[in-house]
């Protein structure tokens, strides 16, 4: 969690198939104080990255494969926040 | 059994909205305001509720939700205001934007210990009131059912807001002669980040 119960903390979903992610990597937050939460916020700020492994059922077939998954997120600030939000993510994929 | 591979790992890329917030406060003079839209939303005891029944009261209007950190800066504020005025002809409503609903807001509402009457908002009134495109956004309501002033953001601190209240609870109705002279002196605080 961000470092509030209400707060909606960032998460990467992929879809099981063709692939199976195995692990969801998120870089280490930053911690501000931010006015509305005696304590720190863990936050995200300008451009990060998030990493995955996925993993390949023996089944899988040889060639280019999309995997698509969905982003949710929240932004806010000092004073206001956007409403959270659900975006399509998809990366193109080699099985070899 | 052929065990596939895959070719290079993956990282999604994000980049925060974060920089594009604003914050501000758009206030109206009396013969300038427009009729704040209806609604009709329900309460936590499932009661219908339209801005239409405060007609005469001064409303603070407070869009928010429990995911919003900034509006618990606000909502203590807005307890005071509804003990101290409501006595006076003036109510708060909070309209909740929980895409949860009542299962995320009424626990909220109870920790809090909120005093005021709370509704859960949906996209029309979203849609209605400019599409709410960050919270908190605060009106306050005239006794008319005119919008004296939009806040959006944490935009005024607690006594600006009380001196606004007092000010639209003491102003006479726009159809009254001396209505040019009921101008609102909310202040601006243009936000930067």
């Amino acid at each position: 969690m961000p470092g509030d119960d209400y707060l909606i903390p960032i998460k990467l979903t992929w879809n099981k198939d063709p692939l199976e992610a195995e692990q969801v990597t998120y870089p280490k937050a930053q911690q501000e104080k931010l006015s509305f939460s005696p304590n720190p916020i863990s936050v995200y700020t300008g451009s990060f990255e998030i990493g995955t492994r996925f993993k390949a059922p023996p089944t899988a077939m040889p060639g280019m494969a999309f995997m698509n998954g969905k982003l949710r997120y929240q932004a806010c600030n000092n004073k206001e926040c956007l409403p959270p939000r659900t975006v399509d993510v998809r990366v193109t994929l080699d099985i070899q | 059994m052929r065990v596939p591979k895959i070719a290079s790992t993956f990282t999604v890329s994000v980049l925060l909205a974060c920089a594009v917030l604003t914050i501000g406060c758009t206030k109206r003079t009396a013969k300038n305001r427009k009729a704040a839209p209806e609604f009709s939303l329900k309460d936590a005891n499932g009661q219908t509720v339209h801005l239409s029944d405060y007609k005469g009261k001064v409303v603070l209007l407070d869009f928010w939700a429990t995911w919003c950190g900034p509006c618990k800066i606000e909502i203590p504020w807005f307890m005071e205001f509804e003990t101290q005025f409501k006595d006076q002809g003036f109510a708060v409503l909070g309209v909740s934007m929980d895409e949860d609903g009542w299962a995320a807001i009424k626990p909220y509402v109870r920790d809090r210990k909120m005093n005021y009457r709370v509704l859960l908002g949906d996209d029309k009134v979203g849609t209605s009131y400019g599409g709410l495109d960050a919270l908190p956004t605060t009106l306050l309501i005239d006794r008319e059912g005119n919008i004296a002033s939009v806040h959006e953001g944490v935009a005024m601190g607690k006594e600006e807001f009380k001196n606004a209240i007092v000010q639209l609870l003491g102003s006479p109705s726009v159809s009254a002669p001396v209505a040019s002279r009921g101008a609102l002196a909310l202040l601006t605080s243009p936000g930067s980040r």
